[in-house]
């Protein structure tokens, strides 16, 4: 059923984002193509429109997240989805993999498009970029792959504090939205607080024995450091996941 | 076996309690009036018994089984809200609705459709409310389930429509299958319900069948409701 989800999930986010894809490439296209011209004010045009573009891809994607979460799940639309005889994780999880999706894709998208403007040169830098990986140790190739993991764990993280928020947002019957934004700060300065008191905890404690790093190469110390902080990402990611879930299934309360 | 059965249940948001001790049972094949006045609680069991509520305390089964991903297969549920993804066309809902549920009917449902002159190639959002609504009936009545909860279904739409799908209902009369109706508009379903439950401040007032109530008191059902909840 996650896969049907998605589907549908696809669709709807599809016939917006498409759209706004298309329309970028097609404007930095087109600034590229005036800028051969001899005048040089419709290639400022071009470049400004497709800078905005730029621009509102990012707010659009951001938006959309948000919209698509409160409208679909807990506005009216949620007594069709909420009542299908679905797993509540497959509801989340299906939200969350085609949000990430398109995040990855406007932001592939928005990249290009402010490359293509700036006269980048993909076959020379292209060429760069292969020499350098083929050159490159093994093992920072699993730096490079445990960074791309991070950064995708890191946009699940985002987009379950973003759920969690709305569905905090359920427990009032009015001005969720404000309630969204009072959770979203409530939560943050809660983990600001966790992790000082946290650090400052580690920092006193005056038995912890520094001379072991001492020895340690700088790619173990890396991948220990790598290690922490995905630990504690995850451990994180996995308490807005459960909040979101118990409110869908425990504390529903459609308007 | 009843297909559903409440027992002491209680739902209190706040301090505010909508159900106080419901118990019921509504067996399999009956047609059943839940009737009662503004904010009497009808719309909360019929939430609970789908599973987007949950309930204070006290238990709800449908068919044996708490609310969950396996009682929502074999429930098919009306809201008051229009519910629909506005943005998709009528036939992208039946397919919407034909990946979802099992025992959904497409051709059952093509036929309605076109037997209210609906056409599927267009987009939810430019049919008038009237016809969103039926859209939605047409879509629930299509599946072949073992419940099916109908929160006001003939509110908005003319009373020519609300003939042919109180018919519909009563066509797609499986003998195994139990519809629910709740509504204040008693005359116009009164002739195809089977039983009747009156909701009274989140308590049941009366459960009976009709065929009782009449004789018992001597009067209609709507004669009987407005009695009762006189105000």
């Amino acid at each position: 059923m996650l896969g049907k989800l998605m589907k549908y999930e696809f669709m709807a986010m599809g016939r917006i984002f498409v759209p706004m894809y298309a329309a970028l490439i097609a404007v930095t296209i087109i600034s590229r193509l005036l800028a051969l011209l001899p005048h040089s004010a419709p290639i400022i045009i071009g470049t400004t429109i497709a800078s905005v573009l730029v621009g509102a891809v990012g707010v659009i994607t951001f938006i959309l997240i948000i919209q698509r979460f409160m409208k679909n799940l807990l506005s009216d639309e949620g007594y069709l989805m909420m009542t299908l005889p679905v797993k509540t994780d497959s509801l989340i999880l299906s939200k969350m993999f085609v949000a990430t999706i398109f995040s990855i894709v406007s932001f592939l998208v928005s990249t290009l498009a402010i490359l293509v403007l700036s006269s980048f040169n993909f076959a020379y830098n292209f060429q760069l970029l292969g020499a350098w990986l083929s050159n490159l140790e093994g093992r920072y190739l699993l730096v490079l792959f445990q960074a791309l993991v991070i950064v995708i764990l890191a946009i699940f993280g985002s987009i379950l504090l973003i759920y969690t928020c709305m569905s905090l947002s359920m427990l009032v019957n009015k001005r969720r939205g404000l309630m969204s934004f009072g959770v979203f700060v409530g939560i943050t300065t809660i983990i600001q607080i966790i992790v000082a008191i946290a650090t400052t905890i580690f920092a006193i404690n005056h038995t912890f024995d520094y001379t072991r790093f001492v020895n340690m190469s700088y790619f173990a110390i890396g991948q220990l450091v790598i290690l922490i902080i995905t630990t504690i990402a995850l451990i994180q990611y996995a308490v807005f996941y459960f909040i979101t879930r118990y409110m869908l299934k425990r504390r529903l309360n459609l308007l | 076996m009843a297909i559903l059965k409440c027992r002491d249940l209680v739902k209190s948001y706040g301090r505010k309690t909508a159900l106080r001790d419901v118990n019921f049972a509504i067996e399999p094949g009956r047609i059943v009036g839940l009737l009662g006045p503004n904010g009497s609680g009808k719309t909360t069991l019929i939430k609970i018994a789908t599973g987007l509520l949950t309930a204070t305390s006290g238990s709800i089964k449908i068919d044996d089984m708490s609310p969950g991903k396996e009682t929502k297969a074999i429930v098919s549920y009306l809201p008051e809200a229009t519910y629909l993804n506005d943005w998709m066309k009528v036939s992208q809902l039946v397919n919407f609705f034909d990946d979802f549920y099992a025992d959904f009917d497409r051709e059952k449902a093509n036929e309605m459709l076109r037997n209210l002159n609906i056409d599927d190639k267009e987009s939810l959002k430019s049919l008038s409310k009237g016809t969103k609504e039926k859209v939605q009936l047409i879509l629930v009545m299509a599946r072949n389930a073992k419940l099916y909860l109908l929160d006001e279904p003939i509110g908005g739409v003319d009373p020519a429509s609300r003939d042919y799908i109180l018919n519909t209902i009563i066509k797609n009369y499986n003998p195994e299958a139990s519809v629910v109706i709740s509504t204040h508009l008693i005359s116009d379903i009164e002739q195809v319900l089977d039983d009747v439950v009156f909701l009274k401040d989140g308590q049941i007032v009366l459960s009976t069948t009709v065929d009782d109530l009449r004789e018992t008191h001597g009067m209609s059902v709507d004669g009987y409701f407005r009695e009762v909840f006189k105000c």
